[in-house]
């Protein structure tokens, strides 16, 4: 004969908790919630962008690449993954921040004038040829928002160079042809909980 | 299919605007100055079109042109390639 433990509330000799139920059945460890995936929500642009944006100054959010997360817990953390696929007319450019409800987080330290970034390219010197670009188009951010409104992370291009056009998704010659390609860009929220 | 970025970047330099997939339906105006119409944009596109041909054209021209007188100079074809990336495509 099978047996069978009932229990809502496992305690150890202290009576302190260890494990309780719920009415669906879950059980959840006291002390072993730090970590986990609490939930997970996550946007694919798959069609492109493209955009004039003035000199020395952000884009707006990039259409179609934002996701909206609301954490179950103020002491919850996000995790942001995304991935940018992107080019630049001029200049061999693409910067970009991330950014929470128009807030950019998870950018670089502020540096006098210098802009402050997620991530991005640019060459490294424009006067040396044989300066390596500085590149790395996507990030990942551990985000603490302390927060259980809905948040919207959202990329921001960054444009240098006074004239050009940013373009997301496909090349600058988008011309019909089995030579140019289309990508897609994605990014990624997850609650991890404290 | 008519490549609306193309036309903006080439006929409304100074602008501001953002462009959402492929459609005129996915234009956003962010200057002062009045939007275009998708006629407008429309009637440009075979100019843009030919200007866009033409440069590509005239680029693979002048890459010739070079590689002719480099040749012309004694160099091989490799040497035209390892030293200035000519000649590869």
């Amino acid at each position: 004969m099978a047996s069978i433990l009932r229990f809502d509330n496992w305690q150890n000799s202290d009576g302190t908790s260890i494990a309780t139920t719920d009415a669906s059945g879950n059980i959840s460890f006291a002390g072993s919630g730090a970590g986990k995936i609490l939930q997970v929500v996550s946007t694919a642009k798959t069609d492109t962008w493209s955009g004039s944006v003035t000199a020395e100054a952000f884009s707006s959010n990039i259409t179609g690449l934002e996701v909206t997360i609301t954490p179950t817990s103020a002491t919850s953390k996000v995790l942001i993954i995304c991935l940018l696929h992107a080019s630049h007319g001029n200049y061999g450019q693409a910067n970009w921040r991330l950014v929470r409800n128009g807030t950019a987080v998870g950018v670089a330290d502020a540096a006098s004038s210098r802009p402050q970034l997620t991530s991005g390219l640019q060459p490294s010197d424009v006067t040396s040829a044989t300066a390596t670009p500085q590149m790395n188009m996507g990030a990942h951010y551990l985000d603490s928002p302390a927060s259980t409104s809905a948040l919207t992370y959202g990329v921001q291009l960054y444009n240098v160079n006074p004239t050009g056009t940013f373009y997301v998704n496909r090349t600058q010659n988008d011309g019909d042809s089995t030579s140019r390609g289309r990508w897609v860009s994605t990014i990624t929220a997850m609650e991890v909980s404290a | 299919m008519i490549d609306y970025t193309a036309i903006l970047t080439a006929n409304y330099e100074g602008s501001a605007w953002s462009l959402n997939g492929d459609t005129y339906d996915g234009l956003t105006w962010l200057s002062d100055t009045p939007k275009p119409t998708q006629q407008e944009l429309d009637d440009a596109w075979p100019a843009v079109q030919q200007a866009r041909q033409d440069a590509i054209a005239a680029e693979a021209a002048a890459k010739q042109s070079a590689i002719d007188k480099l040749a012309a100079l004694g160099l091989s074809v490799d040497e035209i390639r390892a030293a200035f990336g000519l000649g590869g495509d």
